[in-house]
């Protein structure tokens, strides 16, 4: 029963875009989670979506872990004691921590503990502050405007102001963040008070503040006079509830509490991380006590993990994934068939058994992940068929096509190219597996740096790459697939995609993003440039002696509220 | 160092000289081959040895299931249960046929690559210990800078390099072992080429690479043999450690050493068996090989 006393108020007081929403839910076109989730996006405070739901006859039962601005899995609001160090394990950070270049999972959760962004993206896609109390949208999207948290401060002792954040988002711009490209320009920032940030965009988006937040790992706001190319351990400073006191890239880091964060005192005194070069060195060392908590693990090689009684897991469902790209430009994928032979080929769920013991959703070789409340899921799932993938084959006059997979030894993928290969071959496809160091991977294979224009224009006419976890499909649908995308190694060029993109990222309202989503999905499944077999769950752990513990997909391991139980 | 028997000299202008030495060689055969047979790590060698050749052989045709066969459902099944003698690995694969299929690699590679080793190690050292002077101050300057890298890591940068592929791997590993034949067989040469029948070819007229090539050659026969044996047990382990590094034969490859790389991290599990029955299978060829190797060496210097 809607309680009009209620709602009405709200909806008066509510932005256009923001009252779409909540038609939206009224009609029943959106699910309570999926109204949430939005909301947050749309700058709706939880509060207020706590009275909305309550309006609209819900139970408002929002839980707020805006006390801290963090949002993730796991974590929770258990008591704890005051005191003590926390010892992660980690995959030893890829290269050295320049917040503008970095590129691994590893490295976003080390300089996350120190820098802050302006909202955090958690696994259930909320959208909760951080630097950045509140944010709303204009009419038609174009126009974000962030109010900014007061009484922050840099640890080196410097006043923090929205000239930071402007800063900051002209270092993106300049570096090409593969998130914003395309999204902000120079000059896009500005800050007209001390307390609020404008972002003015040459075209609208309606998910722009999941590009500011922990799901752009590289918006962390940095100092204004922060040089590009300054590395994070160098100059230790930051505005979050760690200071960094000791980096060494081999071995780890330790950080002790930021007397001064704008959150409060942190339940615990110290923070250490050990880095390691593989995963089960960081099994047996959560598993022998030796470390607390582990960022990220594998189903396979840390099976005993799920299985511990003494070990809490974190499991995730997210947008994290495994590209397959076919070069379209030249090379012998250039026809569609031959690409839709090779989807036809995979056989999803035996991949999911055999490699994540089901712990993944099936992927539809399009990016929206069925983790996305906007993902339209009535475009047909595609199936292992390896009779049409002949025939396929067969009508593109090919048989018998010999071709090098590339895959990075990375986690599960090797194993994913062998099960490539091995269903591709009952198709009609001779692929030979070359299993590659990250190096020459993805400055060979991947993305070489030349030729420049356009960009991966020189890499591999087959292969696999990894995708970490995103909030919205931006990203993927942005640089892997739009043409001259900073990562389109599939070098996929269609106007009427690129159309599609651009109605899709200024698709605000609920309806309208759904069905711009399912006209990507659609067009992507009939070109099929790429293929994306799964989305696999992100997994991490942490004893049961300690509490509060917050992952995200996206690798982050937030720590303001831990502490042991 | 066993040299073998230096053979009867021939006079010069004999025209049973090429008969004489023939059947002396054929007797000298025969009387190896019969000692070796009286030798228990030699059938011991011999049986192994030839039950991994019938797996090579054999093939998809006696294992249970293809190097390619997935159970999916069935990932990390242990041995005896579900219908796998062996156990699955962690894609569903049957351990046991990887290991019959996988002989097949080892038995290509190994010996190809020991064979490469040895005939260009010969060639050296025939060079090397005939010749001496320059040619061998220049060759076994080059030898000993080879020696003087560890072979592992040489492999592992080239293979890095060049790329990997069977090719790849066999030639690598046979340029490898070269310079350590080379070694082995100039020393041989330089016992030889003092005695009297190298002399008599010498004031025959022969020239050098005839003397290397019917003279010397067939009385090193001996080390060059026992060391052809050594080689492949070498090749064997050598190949398995490349690809156990990740640059040998690549995946889905049931390359012994491959299977043990992809697996080892899973022990920490309790999935012992995909990595201990590889290793069983590379460990019963490298012994038998080196039983063979000592049966040989023992017999030829007699």
């Amino acid at each position: 029963m809607t309680d009009y006393r209620k709602l009405d108020p709200i909806r008066r007081s509510a932005e256009p875009l923001q009252l779409d929403l909540v038609e939206s839910y009224m009609t029943g076109r959106l699910t309570r989670g999926d109204f949430v989730r939005r909301g947050t996006v749309l700058g709706l405070s939880l509060g207020t979506l706590g009275a909305l739901l309550s309006a609209c006859g819900g139970a408002s039962g929002s839980s707020n872990s805006a006390a801290t601005g963090i949002g993730g899995g796991g974590g929770g609001n258990v008591k704890v004691k005051q005191g003590g160090t926390l010892r992660v394990a980690s995959i030893a950070p890829a290269g050295p921590l320049d917040p503008v270049a970095m590129v691994d999972l590893a490295s976003y959760a080390v300089v996350a503990q120190c820098y802050e962004f302006l909202c955090y993206s958690g696994s259930d896609l909320k959208l909760t502050p951080g630097i950045a109390e509140s944010w709303k949208p204009n009419a038609d999207g174009s126009q974000w405007t962030f109010k900014i948290r007061q009484g922050v401060k840099w640890q080196d002792g410097t006043p923090f102001s929205t000239d930071d954040i402007v800063a900051t988002m002209e270092r993106m711009v300049a570096g090409g963040n593969s998130g914003l490209t395309g999204v902000i320009e120079s000059g896009s920032v500005t800050a007209p008070d001390a307390g609020t940030v404008v972002f003015n965009l040459p075209s609208p988006n309606g998910n722009l503040p999941y590009l500011v937040s922990s799901d752009n790992p590289q918006t962390v706001i940095t100092p204004k006079d922060f040089a590009a190319g300054s590395l994070v351990d160098k100059v230790p400073n930051g505005t979050g509830p760690w200071k960094l006191q000791s980096y060494d890239a081999k071995t780890g880091a330790t950080y002790v509490r930021n007397e001064s964060w704008w959150g409060g005192k942190t339940p615990l005194d110290k923070v250490e991380w050990t880095f390691f070069q593989d995963l089960q060195p960081q099994v047996v060392a959560l598993q022998s006590g030796q470390s607390d908590a582990i960022v990220q693990f594998t189903v396979l090689g840390g099976e005993g993990l799920l299985s511990s009684s003494k070990i809490s897991v974190i499991r995730l469902q997210s947008a994290a994934h495994r590209e397959i790209w076919m070069r379209v430009d030249k090379g012998q994928f250039t026809d569609k068939r031959v690409r839709q032979a090779l989807g036809y080929s995979l056989d999803r769920k035996a991949m999911i058994q055999s490699l994540f013991k089901g712990y993944s959703d099936l992927g539809n070789d399009n990016p929206f992940a069925p983790v996305y409340p906007f993902t339209d899921t009535s475009v047909p799932q595609r199936q292992r068929d390896v009779a049409k993938a002949k025939q396929l084959m067969s009508a593109a006059g090919v048989s018998n096509l010999s071709a090098t997979l590339h895959a990075v030894k990375l986690q599960e993928i090797p194993d994913l190219a062998v099960l490539v290969k091995s269903g591709a071959a009952d198709a009609g496809f001779n692929l030979n597996v070359s299993v590659e160091d990250a190096g020459p991977f993805y400055g060979k294979s991947w993305c070489p740096t030349q030729p420049k224009d356009p960009p991966c224009s020189g890499d591999a006419e087959l292969g696999i790459v990894d995708y970490g976890h995103r909030g919205v499909p931006d990203i993927f649908l942005n640089a892997a697939l739009s043409t001259k995308g900073v990562w389109n190694s599939a070098q996929y060029h269609n106007p009427a995609y690129d159309a599609a993109l651009k109605a899709y990222q200024g698709s605000v309202g609920v309806d309208a993003q759904k069905a711009a989503a399912g006209k990507i999905e659609t067009m992507l499944l009939e070109d099929s440039p790429t293929l994306f077999p799964y989305f696999y769950n992100y997994l991490s752990a942490h004893s049961k002696q300690f509490a509060n513990i917050e992952a995200t997909a996206i690798g982050h391991m937030f720590l303001a509220k831990a502490g042991r139980v | 160092m066993a040299t073998g028997p230096a053979l009867p000299t021939v006079d010069v202008g004999d025209p049973t000289a090429a008969v004489a030495p023939v059947s002396a060689r054929r007797a000298a055969r025969r009387e190896t081959v019969r000692l070796l047979l009286r030798r228990p790590e030699f059938l011991i060698g011999v049986i192994v040895v030839a039950f991994w050749v019938v797996c090579a052989i054999g093939g998809d045709r006696i294992a249970p299931h293809s190097a390619d066969f997935r159970d999916p459902f069935h990932g990390h099944s242990a041995p005896l249960s579900n219908g796998y003698v062996l156990g699955t690995d962690r894609l569903g694969r049957d351990v046991l046929s990887r290991i019959i299929v996988g002989s097949q690699d080892v038995l290509v590679i190994a010996p190809i690559a020991a064979a490469i080793g040895v005939g260009l190690g010969t060639l050296l050292g025939l060079l090397m210990g005939y010749y001496r002077g320059l040619v061998d101050d220049v060759l076994a300057r080059i030898v000993e800078a080879f020696l003087s890298l560890p072979v592992t890591l040489v492999g592992l940068l080239t293979l890095v390099v060049l790329g990997s592929s069977r090719t790849t791997v066999i030639g690598v590993v046979g340029l490898l072992f070269a310079p350590i034949v080379a070694r082995t067989v100039r020393a041989a040469v330089l016992a030889e080429r003092e005695l009297d029948y190298v002399q008599a070819a010498r004031l025959r007229g022969e020239n050098g690479l005839y003397i290397m090539g019917r003279e010397i050659l067939p009385n090193i026969t001996g080390p060059i043999v026992v060391e052809f044996t050594v080689r492949i047990g070498y090749a064997i382990f050598t190949v398995s450690t490349l690809s156990f590094l990740g640059v040998g034969l690549q995946p889905p490859s049931p390359d012994w050493g491959l299977q043990i790389s992809e697996e080892y991290s899973m022990i920490i599990n309790g999935y012992w068996w995909t990595v201990l029955f590889p290793s069983l299978a590379i460990a019963s060829v490298v012994i038998a090989a080196n039983l063979i190797a000592d049966a040989l060496q023992s017999v030829m210097q007699r």
